[in-house]
């Protein structure tokens, strides 16, 4: 019995819902998370702990708030002074990194299900956002790599920029399909697809 | 019938006719139009009735400061009342229908209140209805509410869409006439990003339909080239048909879009408005300026309108809205509608100026059109009741005022009055200091701004084009250096000849001393001149008193046409300047929006964002009652065919008793507690021990406020010696969380601890009953569950069919009983899996009401006895508060009043009379002193099926000194009495022998 | 309003909740008497002007604050970790200097 049930099961199954410019303004792609971890640092254990998770994940922890750093299936998230949010291939990423950080050098949590998250991008993805996200969504403010924990319709989220266009969405497990129902009706009017979960 | 369509001119498509209906019948207009504009071009005079006297009224305005032309737009679901006809984009279908009118708008049976008049002044509600005789008021105040006011509303649901979003730039610009199309081309050439937001459809402002040259071109082209210009640049956002109605701290505006609001419905999946909060760094106020009316006797007669307004008719929409015009203005701008309608050939029969002498380009005019000019005259009545008749002129000299003796009388069907103009400073009075008086002008510009924005053009006091256009470049640029871009200079575009508006004489009142017949100040809250004298003699002289007593500048308009008059009036009355009579301030919204704008998204399944557990589906499939807790959906029963929510209840509780059942718990608050100092914190924390908290067990912890109160429970489990898993309650997980987070950051920040949220990791069930063991060994791989191997309180890490589990044998319903965290996501399918093997055991699901049943039954306490006013030893708690530590609230708890023997304390209360016991009754003595005097209160109650008896908590005075005493429960509201029995609130297995087998 | 918070960078108001006066301290439980827990715990000034105060930048990256702040304007002279991660702001702006390094 491991069958994983995401939130957003039945919901998120590939379709096409056009505006009337009939086209799709954006794609909407539920990502699966296999392993999602946060990691706290002892403030006078910082490096300490981020040469443990660059030794575990083989990626260097963004070393810049609102950061991230990406390498193969593995990204680092800077979610706060020396807290970071990992997210890897890897099922045995909490097991790794709880082997090498111990409680000395600070605190390593297992978010893996806590969290769903939303793929979205194309054209229209800054517009759609807009409609919830209180932040600048200008590259130059907001380059790609950054993250921000903010909230879209009193729902807590990170919002990762992927690239211009395209962004995830990290958001608390229990919110996903109220926030997944906020999402689509924001997209309905530039259109959107839904592009099979997992395939982001 | 005297407004008619000019055979050319106008921005309008003649060759798109569109329909409408006004009251029911059929009209036609042009695309282009305004429903103002084709009402007036269809020759409707009478456009609504006034708000107290319901005196006829027509058309007044051009835009947003229109006060007579309120319409209710649509109908049934759609229906919108109030809505400025001027600021109506005509649509094929629309339909409108005019306001405060009953049988009709032509035979009015309220106009009778006009007769009436002298009853109806300032203040005559109050003094007639209030004070010693407010019972007449509160019989009156329906007939009166009816008779004077608005359009009425629909209390069907709004079917339409509304949206709201964010927008961020580095220079907001409000206004797109030709201040604001300047800053925004200076402004934009540097890289900056704008924003620029116009109420129009059209872009333009005053430039729109202009006569004037602008560059090489009509004004109007050079308009149109400059948005093309504009709209093709990346770092430009145009915002059309969009009102900035709100400026807030930090640079932060409201604005309201009207996206569909010019079309008869919406397309599907597009919103009919949309709120922006827009964030800038810097904003040019381009607002322009609104003209303003002069007073005489009948000045609110139908045919009486603003001269700039007239100008705009004919030039942007090809309409006169009359056939004989003539003006009356203290200035020389006004005379650009002369020249208006001059061009456009209809008759101007004469022109009226207080002044004695006029600029020469605007006596040109005149000469020009054949008017006759009458300098050194006022209009002092207008005649004629559904429609402007007639005006009476008079001589008038600064030093003698009003000649009425000489009065003659000229036939005319319109009057175009300007009294000057009045710089819309309402979005610069929100973010600055008191207006600035400006004499020439005789008015009111921006104070000191107390926000970073400058106010260009008209709204700051420049009322040519040609100074407009150079403030616009200049603003612009200066805002974009501002935001640290470097905008190189940009020209000026020349502009033809104009006729501007330099010399005022600041003349607010025409009325001849003694002079008769109402001349109104505010039109849209029926306010006349005497309303304001009368207000002044009674006392009320400061102008926010004027204001409030007279509710001159309270309509929906918000004296946008009359503040300045009403101040002016004030300032006569006292003897005083008009700025040492002051000027109220400007709030937002600048025009009434739509409470639907500011909503957004958030309505219906929307209205505010809910939380599942990972059980949802399964407890919706299987036909369970969901209900709101807070933000969560719970089941509250899973009720079988038939069965009354009692009835589901009492079986799923019965049923737990004598076998098994299982609930979801996962909307417990569950923290993870990290670090080398996690025991110590949480002794800190907790007000018993938890320092020598063996590995693998649970805790149940109090927690108190720092004040000594009773705040919140729960159970914590030590999972390794640095490692702790904390349950909070549903209610207070996140406010648990953030005071651990509180704790940690500005108390003991010394402190190596980490607290995270997990409770949307794990998916939590509780199993309880008699075969709860049973159960759980026929599903767990890993875990023994004998008593000895996992007791009492124990924590167990294992399996379930392969998924990772943690299992604390618990009880909360008094019950043999396990708590089975999984992930999240393997929530749903451990259910099923343990409702599958308990089919063999007789499981129940039970939902939030045998939950409560059961922990009544147990007397633990819950949300309604933890409500912040009791303390632990109210709830019979008192044992788990240590006095061998220091913690959160053990400074405090002992103080007087919070250990007084007479607190209301914990009790168990059955009833005798097989009734119901209501939560929330007041615990009463049988018989006793009336009116009765509240000894406590029921806090939770419950039939409960082990005493088949209705049960219920309550605090109650001494409560522990009351046990076997009678009293009533009484709930007056209900009339609802039961005869009650105080007995320990522990009702079922006191000793606990049951969880513990 | 916005909060400039030092790690998420200027952010609206409705992310945070407001915790009060930061100039108060906790008393030593160990020495203080009746009247420190009252003044501690209930008197609060209410000063026209500047303020210290906590704010929770709880729909953020959940750092409490001390932000000084102008009650009279709302003006936000500036805002500050509060805890062990104090004085982190200044290491995370000038941060990008030691990008290379690891």
């Amino acid at each position: 019995m491991s069958d994983l049930l995401s939130p957003l099961q039945g919901h998120s199954e590939p379709r096409v819902a056009v505006a009337a410019q009939g086209e799709a303004g954006v794609a909407l792609t539920e990502r699966r998370i296999v392993s999602l971890v946060q990691v706290a640092a002892w403030s006078d254990r910082l490096a300490q702990v981020e040469d443990a998770v660059a030794a575990v994940t083989h990626c260097t922890p963004p070393q810049r708030p609102r950061g991230s750093s990406l390498r193969e299936t593995t990204t680092i998230m800077a979610i706060g002074p020396g807290r970071y949010l990992v997210e890897s291939a890897d099922p045995e990423l909490a097991k790794k990194l709880t082997a090498v950080i111990g409680p000395d050098l600070g605190a390593v949590t297992n978010l893996s299900q806590a969290r769903s998250v939303v793929r979205i991008n194309g054209p229209k993805a800054t517009w759609v956002l807009s409609k919830g996200l209180a932040i600048d969504l200008d590259p130059a403010a907001f380059p790609p790599l950054d993250v921000a924990q903010t909230a879209i319709h009193e729902v807590g989220v990170l919002v990762r920029r992927i690239a211009e266009d395209s962004f995830d969405l990290y958001v608390f497990r229990g919110f996903a399909l109220s926030f997944w129902a906020w999402l689509t009706e924001a997209a309905a009017e530039t259109g959107y697809r839904v592009d099979p979960p997992g395939s982001a | 019938m005297s407004g008619f369509r000019l055979p050319s001119c106008g921005l309008i498509d003649r060759s798109r006719p569109l329909h409408f209906t006004f009251d029911g019948k059929r009209y036609q207009g042009f695309a282009g139009d305004s429903l103002a504009s084709a009402l007036l071009a269809n020759g409707v005079d009478i456009l609504g009735r006034s708000f107290k006297y319901h005196r006829p009224r027509g058309l007044f305005s051009a835009g947003v400061e229109e006060p007579n032309a309120m319409v209710t737009l649509r109908s049934s679901a759609r229906t919108e009342p109030n809505c400025k006809a001027p600021m109506v984009e005509l649509f094929e279908g629309l339909e409108a229908k005019s306001q405060n009118r009953w049988p009709s708008l032509g035979l009015d049976i309220m106009a009778l209140n006009g007769l009436a008049g002298p009853l109806l002044s300032a203040g005559f509600y109050y003094k007639t209805f209030m004070g010693p005789t407010r019972k007449a008021w509160m019989f009156y105040e329906h007939f009166i509410r009816k008779a004077a006011g608005m359009g009425a509303g629909t209390q069907l649901r709004d079917p339409d869409r509304y949206e709201e979003t964010n927008a961020f730039c580095d220079v907001l610009i409000a206004g797109a006439g030709p201040t604001g199309l300047m800053a925004a081309l200076a402004a934009a050439q540097s890289g900056a990003r704008i924003v620029l937001v116009d109420d129009q459809a059209e872009m333009g402002g005053s430039l729109r339909g202009t006569s004037l040259t602008v560059g090489e071109a009509a004004g109007d082209i050079w308009c149109r080239s400059a948005l093309a210009v504009l709209s093709a640049l990346p770092n430009v956002t145009l915002l059309p048909r969009t009102t900035v109605y709100g400026y807030y701290d930090d640079n932060t505006f409201g604005a309201v879009e009207r996206v569909s609001d010019h079309l008869p419905v919406p397309p599907e999946a597009t919103p009919r408005q949309r709120h922006w909060t827009i964030r800038a760094k810097q904003l040019v106020i381009a607002a322009g300026a609104i003209e303003r009316p002069l007073i005489f006797a009948g000045n609110d007669t139908p045919g009486v309108m603003l001269a700039d307004a007239i100008r705009i008719y004919v030039e942007r929409y090809g309409v006169s809205p009359g056939q004989r015009i003539a003006l009356f203005a203290n200035n020389d701008g006004a005379y650009r509608t002369v020249a208006a309608l001059a061009k456009a050939g209809v008759t101007v029969v004469a022109v009226v100026d207080p002044r004695p002498e006029i600029g020469a380009e605007a006596r040109s005019v005149v000469e020009g059109c054949g008017a006759e000019l009458l300098t050194g005259h006022v209009v002092t009545r207008a005649r004629g009741g559904r429609r402007l008749a007639a005006i009476e002129v008079t001589p008038y000299d600064p030093a003698n005022g009003v000649q009425d003796r000489l009065h003659r009388s000229i036939p005319v069907d319109c009057l175009a009055v300007s009294g000057g103009w009045t710089p819309t400073i309402h979005l610069a009075s929100q973010a600055s200091g008191p207006a600035r008086w400006d004499e020439a002008l005789a008015a009111f510009l921006p104070g000191e701004p107390t926000q970073p924005w400058q106010a260009a053009g008209a709204c700051s006091g420049e009322l040519s084009t040609a100074a407009c256009l150079t403030a616009g470049i200049q603003a612009g640029a200066e805002a974009a250096r501002a935001c640290g871009f470097a905008p190189s200079p940009i020209s000026v575009p020349a502009v033809g000849p104009e006729i501007t508006c330099d010399a005022i004489l600041p003349l607010w009142d025409a009325r001849p001393a003694g002079g008769k017949g109402k001349a109104f100040v505010d039109l849209q809250h029926d306010v006349t001149a005497s309303d304001v004298s009368l207000a002044h003699r009674e006392g009320f002289r400061s102008v926010e008193h004027l204001k409030r007593y007279t509710t001159l500048g309270m309509a929906t308009d918000q004296g946008k046409t009359s503040n300045m008059a009403g101040l002016a009036l004030m300032a006569q009355e006292r003897g005083l300047s008009i700025p040492e009579v002051g000027t109220t301030r400007f709030r937002p919204p600048y025009t009434p929006i739509a409470l639907g704008a500011l909503a957004g998204q958030a309505r219906g399944a929307h209205f505010r964002p809910l939380r599942r557990t990972p059980m949802h589906d399964w407890h919706v499939a299987e036909g369970a009652d969901m209900m709101e807790v807070g933000l969560w959906q719970r089941p509250r029963v899973y009720r079988r065919d038939g069965e009354t929510v009692e009835q589901a209840y009492i079986r799923e509780a019965r049923q737990v008793r004598q076998s098994v059942g299982i609930v979801d718990v996962s909307t417990l608050g569950k923290i993870d507690v990290q670090g080398p100092d996690a025991a110590e914190f949480l002794n800190r924390v907790y007000s018993n021990g938890f320092l020598k908290l063996p590995e693998g067990k649970a805790r149940y912890g109090l927690m108190l406020r720092e004040d000594g109160f009773l705040w919140d429970d729960g159970t914590t489990w030590r999972l390794g010696e640095h490692r702790f898993l904390m349950t909070t309650t549903t209610a207070n997980a996140a406010p648990v969380l953030a005071q651990l987070e509180f704790l940690l950051a500005a108390v003991w920040p010394e402190m190596k601890v980490a607290v995270t949220s997990v409770s949307d990791q794990w998916a939590a069930m509780a199993v309880s009953g008699p075969k709860a063991r049973d159960l759980l060994a026929a599903v767990l791989d890993d875990i023994g569950m004998s008593n000895e191997a996992f007791p009492f309180m124990g924590v167990r890490e294992g399996h379930l069919d392969g998924v990772p589990v943690l299992v604390a044998r618990l009880s909360f319903s008094g019950e043999l009983a396990y708590e089975v965290y999984a992930g999240a996501h393997s929530g749903e399918a451990v259910w099923r899996r343990i409702m599958a093997a308990g089919e063999a055991f007789d499981v129940v699901a039970y939902g939030l009401e045998a939950l409560g049943t059961l922990r009544i039954e147990k007397g633990h306490v819950a949300g309604p006895e933890l409500d912040g006013r009791t303390t632990a030893e109210d709830l019979g708690l008192g044992g788990m508060t240590s006095r061998r530590k220091d913690y959160i609230g053990s400074a405090m708890m002992d103080r007087e009043g919070l250990v007084d023997d007479n607190r209301m304390k914990l009790v168990g209360l059955i009833s005798r009379d097989g009734q119901p016991v209501r939560s929330g009754s007041h615990l009463i003595v049988p018989n006793g002193e009336s009116p009765p005097r509240s000894l406590g209160h029921v806090t939770s109650s419950t039939y409960s099926p082990a005493l088949e008896k209705y049960i219920a908590l309550g605090l109650l005075e001494d409560g522990r000194n009351r046990i076997g005493e009678a009293l009533v429960a009484t709930y007056p509201l209900k009339g609802h009495n039961v005869d009650v029995e105080v007995v320990s609130s522990h009702f079922f297995d006191p000793e606990g022998s049951r969880m513990h087998v | 309003m916005l909060i400039p918070c030092p790690h998420c960078g200027p952010r609206d108001v409705g992310e945070f909740t407001y915790g009060g006066d930061a100039t108060k301290e906790r008393p030593d439980p160990g020495s203080a008497a009746a009247a420190d827990w009252c003044d501690y715990v209930f008197q609060r000034e209410n000063p026209r002007g500047p303020h210290l105060e906590y704010w929770h930048h709880a729909q953020g990256c959940r750092l409490w604050l001390k932000v000084r702040r102008d009650t009279a304007t709302h003006r936000i002279e500036g805002a500050e970790i509060a805890g062990p991660w104090a004085g982190a702001e200044a290491r995370e702006s000038d941060s990008g200097e030691g990008q290379d390094v690891a």
